[in-house]
């Protein structure tokens, strides 16, 4: 008795009172509610009032994700670099731009070559375990590095990508930190 | 049964092929309720948040933001709002991690919390007192009433009517403001009239249709 054609007719407003407590009485199975708010969802793409720019919006969208995630502290760290075009950089990237040139020079002259560094391709997933003990598995197209000589004193890994930390307390309970590569 | 699965695996191993295991489990970790009915995209979305929350606000996103605009907008009448809601409530779905503790459909449950924050909007914006209590996300896990689905549907009907019968030119000078966002100068102009005129027309358009929503709350 109830069809599709009927709730686009009663989205519409065309509907008699007697189709209304057809469909009232109808809503009281949660299936029912499923089915009515995915038919709801089709009538609206069918007879939209209007037509917004999804793809702007999800752009949009991602950013304010990226940037509450940075907000926090979380074992499963994801750097900042995974960039599609559709990314809002805003008022932050020159700034970052500056800091990067800055930054990207001390890494050249200091500490490239006692870099130890780790590369994983498309694909690849590396269990990796660190001087201090904490292990982590760094996933694909992810690149990780730290510094061989000072890695005791200062735990500090540079990441690009994404990888899962498992940390070691140390005795002088040293703070673990994990920087983007690209820091911005 | 068992002996059928230690005879695939002897097979298997005979051939010198591996079945991985875990292609053969699937484990659901955030179920949906009563899926008798299967809905292919649904229980394909729960598989992506359990791989990759992301992707899966992406998916969920593009499937259904362009039409919670389009319904959020019959009721409070401004793109812009729309789009507000809308967007605090994909927001709020990220940040909360909503995916993991809803049990009816996500597209259900979108829908209703965007009706409910449009109602929420509509109420601050008239001072009218509540007849309904709104719920909050936390709060959605309860079963939702008939009747306050189909009160959501009847007050779209009379918001509708009620903007469809405001007089003509004070109609278009809603709509451009409202509707379009266009600022009460720009439609001055548009329209060759003076500013107060349109400010009136405004107005005018407000107070029926408090009146409109007031009168069977």
């Amino acid at each position: 008795m109830i069809t599709k054609g009927l709730l686009f007719e009663y989205f519409a407003g065309n509907s008699t009172a007697l189709q209304r407590r057809m469909i009232e009485t109808w809503l009281e199975n949660e299936k029912s509610r499923n089915q009515y708010y995915e038919w709801l969802a089709e009538w609206e793409q069918v007879y939209p009032q209007y037509l917004p720019n999804v793809e702007i919006k999800l752009g949009e969208y991602l950013f304010q994700m990226d940037e509450s995630n940075n907000s926090k502290i979380s074992v499963a760290y994801k750097s900042n670099k995974k960039v599609s075009s559709q990314r809002f950089p805003k008022i932050g990237y020159a700034a970052g731009i500056i800091l990067f040139i800055s930054f990207s020079f001390y890494l050249l002259t200091f500490t490239n070559l006692l870099n130890k560094k780790i590369t994983t391709n498309f694909g690849e997933i590396k269990e990796i375990t660190l001087p201090d003990g904490s292990e982590l598995t760094l996933y694909s197209n992810s690149r990780l590095s730290w510094n061989r000589l000072n890695f005791k004193n200062r735990r500090i890994v540079q990441l690009d990508g994404e990888a899962n930390f498992k940390i070691k307390h140390n005795a002088k309970a040293t703070k673990f930190k994990v920087q983007s590569m690209n820091e911005v | 049964m068992d002996q059928e699965n230690s005879q695939n695996i002897k097979t298997t191993e005979k051939e010198g092929l591996i079945n991985h295991p875990s292609s053969l489990v699937f484990i659901e970790k955030f179920p949906l309720k009563n899926s008798d009915e299967i809905d292919e995209f649904e229980i394909l979305i729960r598989k992506k948040f359990e791989v990759d929350p992301t992707e899966g606000c992406t998916l969920l996103f593009r499937k259904y933001y362009a039409g919670l605009c389009s319904h959020a907008v019959r009721f409070v009448y401004s793109k812009e709002i729309a789009e507000d809601i809308v967007g605090d409530l994909f927001l709020d779905f990220w940040k909360n991690q909503r995916f993991e503790k809803i049990k009816v459909s996500y597209g259900a449950y979108l829908f209703r919390t965007v009706r409910n924050r449009c109602l929420n909007h509509i109420k601050s914006n008239l001072n009218a007192p509540s007849k309904n209590s709104l719920k909050d996300s936390d709060e959605i896990q309860e079963p939702e009433l008939p009747e306050d689905i189909i009160y959501m549907d009847e007050l779209l009907q009379r918001i509708n009517f009620a903007v469809n019968d405001l007089p003509p030119v004070c109609r278009k000078v809603f709509l451009l403001n409202r509707f379009e966002g266009k600022k009460q100068k720009e439609i001055a102009q548009e329209l060759g009239l003076s500013l107060r005129t349109i400010e009136a027309h405004i107005y005018k358009a407000l107070q029926l249709l408090k009146s409109t929503l007031k009168e069977k709350e």
